[in-house]
């Protein structure tokens, strides 16, 4: 049977198959991992990745659910794997894992999965998958420490270890993890998902190598990686050469109240590679919301691929032309002990700030400000009495881009997440609360040309006293618009009294106190404008306003059209408009 | 002329043509073919089953007046949702949840998106709502998860609605409260006052069309229900009063996407019900066919000119799946599980510049303007001019309706691509058809993973008119040891085939959230309800010979994903209970592979079903005139194998004259008035005794 299979390298057809080979292949292990996986913040988020890399680290492919952060990570931990465990001291039914933020891990509670797939006696591949498992200790239930001010309030620690061996699980490893949590059926199941995810797809790529013969597949897998470098390389080249700067300020830390934080880069364009340089950013933090060099580096390279065909696969050739300076010790680059489980703020804070650089050096593609992904955990005071967690995120909305609207409420953003929103029924059958409500915030978006995506408000009623723990930003600084578009709304969490007194909380919180009947409210920042608002299709607005999208003032303020209310169903008033718009110079708007 | 008792006949209306399939007592089938008429679809309709009377010798009176049962699988109401001609749909839903169909679970970004819109941030968007916001009219009203009404429905806010209503000039009305499967009373009482004041206007509730926990879901499922309700039921009257007037003894049955046939008045009440009943009907009809001919587990394939649908049936049964996407929005919709990927005879080859790599769809050329050697104006390469260029196709027999294949338009076209990739036309050629049939590969790979079946233990099933020349190829690299075309060339009319091989049937559901160890009593009274239910509709309907079929949907406490489950027979009690466990753990592992599930923490009961149903009665399978000799090809024409990398002088046989017991080696050629199989090098193909043909794809070990 070996090398039935014509060779690749030269044939536009054979290649193409190949490439559909690899990205199948960790398709499939994403789907075992979601279906087996016990984690409902996993499943009902569709949130399993899983990856093919190789014995000298590169990543060759990944699945299409995998998040940038989430590839970034596999990609950059191998190589951690690899320096504990050289291949040749690797055995077939080998299972490792890891989730050391330091060497490229992402916080405690992102447990990585690797399976070396054999070639004979030899090491060639290795399959790998990731989930957020439910709980695996720390400050706080579910991984949202927002209060962490080193590593070990995080959640256990894992160096490069061998999970399973050909004997099957090591029970040693199993039994640890078992007791540092707080769901221990949980994190188990999730891990045994996450092998038999890597299984899959360790043994779909011991197929495929035997089906085409070690060197034609090897061949197959170096033309894949070039094929994705050269695509990514004329996509860097169709942007204007220069130096552009970006940055973008978080509003605290969670722990030092009132102190801001400014993640600045510089992205340097130079034919048909990029130089994408932190220097500038403020230092780590004893708090939560250092980010891990995998993770600054997913950030850089979601941000820069946002310029460039976002279709081009995701593996090692797209590293290439883009070189990351991360300064060590600063909030991309944190050193032991600092902690880094919020991580997303800082990731986000990256996201932006190259967004905006490369808004410069690329106009047609441009992206207003974006907001964020605010995460929320809600638990009992107790856990003495019944047991439930409802920790989840809702999503802001996404900056107006050059030529259609900011999309409401999702999860692009954050590294190009497809994560789910759980639907409400099946939450109020788990945990004592009622939701209310779950609706888009009126004029919410920023104005623009180009208008922001809305954000989103869901108000829960505490049926039990119960701690809240948030993590998000974006609350003391909106996210900006851009060329004359306006800032988008800032987002909320607040607790409401059923007297009706309102507490705002911070954007990071730990184990606030409610008590049953309380309402815990969470709103979404609103994405920014793009544009002049003025310049938006009257028609446009008209809809907005139809649907609930802006309130009149808004109209007539923001976007300066008149609707004629007196016609059989409201229209715009073209020639008030006209006027309205005619007289709105600049200077007058501002003032 | 007098026509014997007792036809059969199956209509299924595709995309391009009306599908008739007329089955007589002893099992002789009949095939009417016309094209489909889009403005009325009832012209073809009928135009169909008038087609087929004529090659049997009988006018369509007297085929009527001799038929039984006429079954219908209708695609006007997907189109209508495709196309967005749907109605006017007001939706009253419970206040602060108006955007529930907006924020779609954050969904919409993925559902049913393509890569390109998941990957690429400057374009990745979501669909607009199934009913914009300025029709939502919310409601104060709720209920809990328990059923109890923790705020009382305001009846000032419904009749404002009902001033929408007349203000809007809507067509029909959805009603959608939170919790409402738990408890209706108040989406029945807003029914009540909508009907009081609009008698004629079409109504869909939520507990009603999709009793299903999760209220983004439900409510998509009840609006699309609405927005179909008015045309279906106008259409459905059209074909039921066609048929009387044509003499039709029997009455006429629609096909469900669960698999079943229920009358004009159910698939009245229930349109979203119909949807996609044509290819489920193919897929249940082969289930049935292939357990006649002792085929346990199966993979069916169904290649047109635009699409692969691929479904699986494992032991005998096919699979179901509660929630489905349609139109980039979540559905609750109890469907036989067929999924599809836009790969067929019409995708479109292309070079994607960037790489000079050969790319292959997801663009289809469809029918118009179709491949190059249609001449019908396409002037895009695709999968069936790589075929006919290659010599798999025979361009001097003309297609079905009459069509010409202009072979040297095609090779003008592929030679052009293969220019600008450096390769040789044939090779091109090759090329495309490699890649096209290696998608159908991994669809059918995931598939099967995603059940946790592995693929190399079925057999494959093929039909629709594409498959012929394709499964040799996708069917090889599974490791399914043979392909079947069920009964030959009518493999090409498979859905209609399956439409008359259904039966009357109707599922009735209780939702339940029972966990381990379950409450007895409470499932022993839901599974007495739903058994009154269930015998009044079959006794409404005089069915006769009914079976009940049970069965519960289950999963793990701590995880997602729910599994069907057959409910032991017997008495609710501790035996019961255990039995129903283990059947939930076999049917787990089997579906999600071994150690999949984590029994430790409990199980959980979330919904009980029985279906009432006539029984199904197996295919009359008819021996066939055994060939009393070796074939003999027609003629012989080069056709160019990958396998070898050349064309080769090729041996083509016409179908027609293959007889029952014969076998031919390839590489080789069949060709039928409807399909063309490709027998490549090493597999050979088989005549059976009933007239199915069998593609050997390895040989003997």
């Amino acid at each position: 049977m070996n090398g039935t299979t014509r060779s690749p390298t030269g044939d536009p057809a054979a290649a193409e198959i190949l490439r559909n080979a690899l990205m199948v292949a960790a398709e499939e292990a994403s789907i075992v991992v979601v279906k087996s996986a016990y984690s409902s913040f996993v499943v009902e988020g569709s949130d399993a990745s899983a990856a093919i890399l190789d014995v000298r680290g590169r990543l060759v492919a990944q699945s299409a659910a995998t998040t940038l952060a989430h590839g970034g990570s596999l990609r950059a931990s191998i190589g951690a794997i690899l320096e504990d465990h050289p291949a040749s001291s690797m055995c077939p039914g080998d299972v490792f894992a890891m989730n050391d933020v330091y060497r490229g891990g992402i916080h405690a509670n992102d447990i990585l999965i690797f399976r070396p797939v054999f070639v004979g006696t030899e090491v060639a591949y290795f399959s790998g998958t990731l989930i957020h498992v439910a709980d695996i200790g720390g400050l706080s239930a579910g991984g949202i420490a927002a209060g962490a001010t080193e590593v070990f309030l995080e959640g256990v620690q894992l160096p490069p270890v061998r999970i399973a061996t050909c004997d099957g699980l090591v029970d040693d490893i199993m039994r640890t993890l078992a007791l540092n949590s707080r769901a221990p059926e949980s994190v188990l199941g999730d891990v045994r998902a996450l092998i038999a995810g890597a299984n899959v797809a360790a043994k779909r790529i011991e197929r495929l190598v035997t089906q085409y013969g070690r060197a034609a597949f090897d061949a197959g897998v170096d033309d894949y990686l070039d094929y994705a470098e050269s695509r990514m390389r004329s996509g860097l080249a169709a942007l204007t050469d220069g130096v552009y700067r970006g940055s973008y300020v978080v509003d605290d830390d969670g722990i030092h109240p009132g102190l801001s934080y400014t993640v600045r880069v510089t992205v340097t364009v130079e034919d048909d590679h990029v130089i994408v340089d932190f220097e500038g950013t403020d230092d780590q933090v004893r708090a939560s919301i250092n980010c891990g060099f995998s993770q600054a580096i997913s950030a850089a390279m979601f941000g820069v691929r946002c310029f460039v065909d976002g279709t081009i696969p995701m593996n090692e050739g797209c590293f290439r032309p883009v070189e990351f300076r991360l300064p060590r010790g600063s909030l991309v680059n944190p050193t032991p002990p600092h902690a880094a489980g919020g991580r997303s703020i800082v990731m986000s804070a990256a996201i932006d700030a190259i967004i905006e650089a490369l808004s410069a050096a690329q106009p047609h593609l441009a992206i207003a400000a974006s907001g964020l992904l605010h995460s929320y955990a809600m638990a009992p005071v107790s856990s003495a009495g019944r047991r439930w967690l409802q920790m989840a995120y809702e999503y802001g909305g996404l900056g107006g881009r050059r030529g259609s609207d900011g999309p409401d409420a999702t999860g692009i953003h954050f590294g190009l997440a497809r994560n789910t929103i759980a639907q409400l029924e099946p939450i109020e059958t788990r945990c004592p609360l009622v939701i209310e409500s779950k609706e888009y915030i009126v004029d919410s978006g920023g104005p623009g040309r180009w208008r922001g995506g809305m954000g989103v408000r869901t108000v829960f009623r505490l049926l039990d006293d119960a701690v809240v723990t948030t993590r998000s930003d974006r609350m003391r600084y909106p996210p900006v618009g851009r060329e004359g578009g306006s800032a988008g709304r800032a987002g909320r969490y607040l607790r409401v009294r059923p007297d009706g007194i309102e507490i705002e909380l911070a954007s990071k919180t730990s184990n606030h106190v409610f008590d049953r009947g309380d309402r815990f409210v969470v709103e979404t920042s609103g994405g920014g404008g793009l544009g002049d608002p003025f310049t938006r299709d009257p028609d446009a607005v008209l809809r907005d306003l139809r649907d609930g999208r802006v309130t009149r003032g808004s109209v007539e303020r923001d976007y300066r059209v008149a609707i004629d209310a007196d016609a059989d169903s409201d229209a715009v008033d073209v020639r008030a408009t006209t006027a309205l718009r005619g007289a709105g110079l600049r200077g007058e708007r501002n003032g | 002329m007098t026509a014997p008792d007792g036809y059969s006949i199956g209509v299924d209306i595709g995309g391009t043509f009306t599908d008739c399939l007329v089955v007589a007592r002893d099992g002789t089938t009949t095939v009417g073919k016309v094209s489909s008429t889009p403005s009325d679809l009832s012209v073809g309709f009928f135009g169909s089953i008038a087609a087929a009377a004529e090659q049997i010798g009988l006018d369509e009176r007297s085929l009527l007046s001799a038929t039984t049962k006429l079954a219908h699988g209708t695609t006007a109401g997907i189109n209508a949702i495709v196309t967005g001609t749907g109605a006017k749909v007001l939706l009253l839903t419970t206040k602060g949840h108006a955007d529930s169909i907006r924020a779609m679970a954050g969904q919409g970004r993925v559902l049913g998106a393509t890569i390109e819109e998941i990957l690429d941030y400057s374009i990745s968007s979501r669909p607009d709502p199934v009913v914009p916001r300025e029709r939502v009219c919310e409601i104060t009203e709720r209920i809990d998860f328990a059923g109890d009404v923790i705020v009382a429905m305001s009846d000032d806010d419904i009749g404002r609605s009902l001033d929408r209503i007349d203000e809007l000039g809507v067509d029909a009305v959805a009603i959608s409260f939170l919790w409402s499967f738990v408890n209706p009373s108040h989406e029945q009482r807003a029914r009540e006052r909508v009907a009081q004041r609009f008698p004629n206007l079409f109504v869909s509730c939520s507990h009603d069309v999709a009793p299903r926990i999760g209220e983004y879901g439900r409510t998509v499922s009840t609006v699309m229900n609405a927005a179909i309700g008015p045309l279906m039921v106008a259409y459905i009257d059209r074909i039921v009063q066609g048929a009387a007037d044509r003499g039709l003894a029997g009455e006429v049955l629609f096909g469900l996407c669960e698999g079943g046939l229920v009358p004009a008045e159910e698939a009245r009440r229930h349109p979203l019900g119909t949807v996609q009943s044509g290819p489920v009907a193919g897929v249940v009809g082969s289930a049935l066919f292939a357990r006649a001919m002792g085929y346990e587990n199966i993979i069916v394939t169904d290649m047109g000119g635009t699409t692969l649908d691929v479904a699986t049936i494992a032991n005998g049964e096919v699979s179901f799946s509660e929630e489905n996407e349609l139109e980039r929005q979540r559905v609750y919709l109890r469907k036989v599980d067929v999924e599809s990927i836009g790969a067929g005879g019409g995708s479109i080859a292309w070079v994607h510049e960037d790489s000079g790599t050969l790319r292959v769809g997801p663009r289809s050329a469809g029918a118009v303007p179709g491949p190059i050697c249609y001449g019908r104006g396409g002037s895009e390469v695709t999968v069936t001019d790589a075929d006919l260029v290659l010599g798999v196709l025979n361009p001097d027999r003309p297609l079905a309706g009459g069509l010409t294949l202009d072979v040297d338009a095609a090779q003008r076209g592929v030679s052009e691509l293969a220019a600008r990739l450096g390769m040789s036309t044939l090779e091109c050629a090759a090329g495309i058809v490699e890649i096209v049939d290696s998608r159908m590969e991994d669809l059918i790979r995931r598939v099967t993973i995603q059940r946790g079946q592995d693929p190399r233990g079925f057999t494959l099933w093929a039909y629709g008119g594409a498959s012929g020349a394709h499964a040799g190829l996708y069917g090889r690299d599974i490791g399914a040891p043979e392909v079947v075309f069920p009964l030959g060339d009518a493999a090409s009319v498979w859905s209609a085939y399956g439409l008359v091989s259904l039966q009357q049937s109707r599922s009735f559901q209780a939702n339940a959230l029972l966990r381990t160890p379950f409450d007895l009593e409470r499932v022993s009274g839901l599974l007495h309800d739903l058994e009154l239910q269930a015998r009044k509709y079959a006794d409404a309907r005089a069915m006769r010979d009914i079976e009940l079929v049970w069965r519960g949907d289950m999963k793990y406490s701590l995880q997602v994903f729910e599994v069907e489950t057959e409910l032991p027979d017997g008495d609710v009690d501790e035996r019961w209970a255990a039995e129903l466990m283990a059947n939930f753990q076999r049917n787990y592992e089997g579906r999600f592979g071994r150690g999949s599930g984590y029994a430790e923490a409990g199980a959980v009961l979330t919904a009980l079903r029985v279906t009432v149903r006539s029984p199904a009665t197996d295919p009359v399978l008819r021996p066939e005139r055994a060939a009393d000799g070796p074939p003999a090809p027609e003629s012989t024409r080069d056709v160019y194998w990958s396998e070898t990398r050349a064309a080769e002088p090729t041996p083509i046989y016409w179908g027609p004259t293959l007889l029952a017991g014969v076998v031919i080696d390839g590489p080789a050629i069949a060709e039928y008035p409807n399909t063309t199989i490709a027998v490549r090098p090493g597999q050979s193909l088989r005549r059976d005794d009933f007239g199915n043909l069998i593609l050997k794809l390895k040989g003997d070990a």
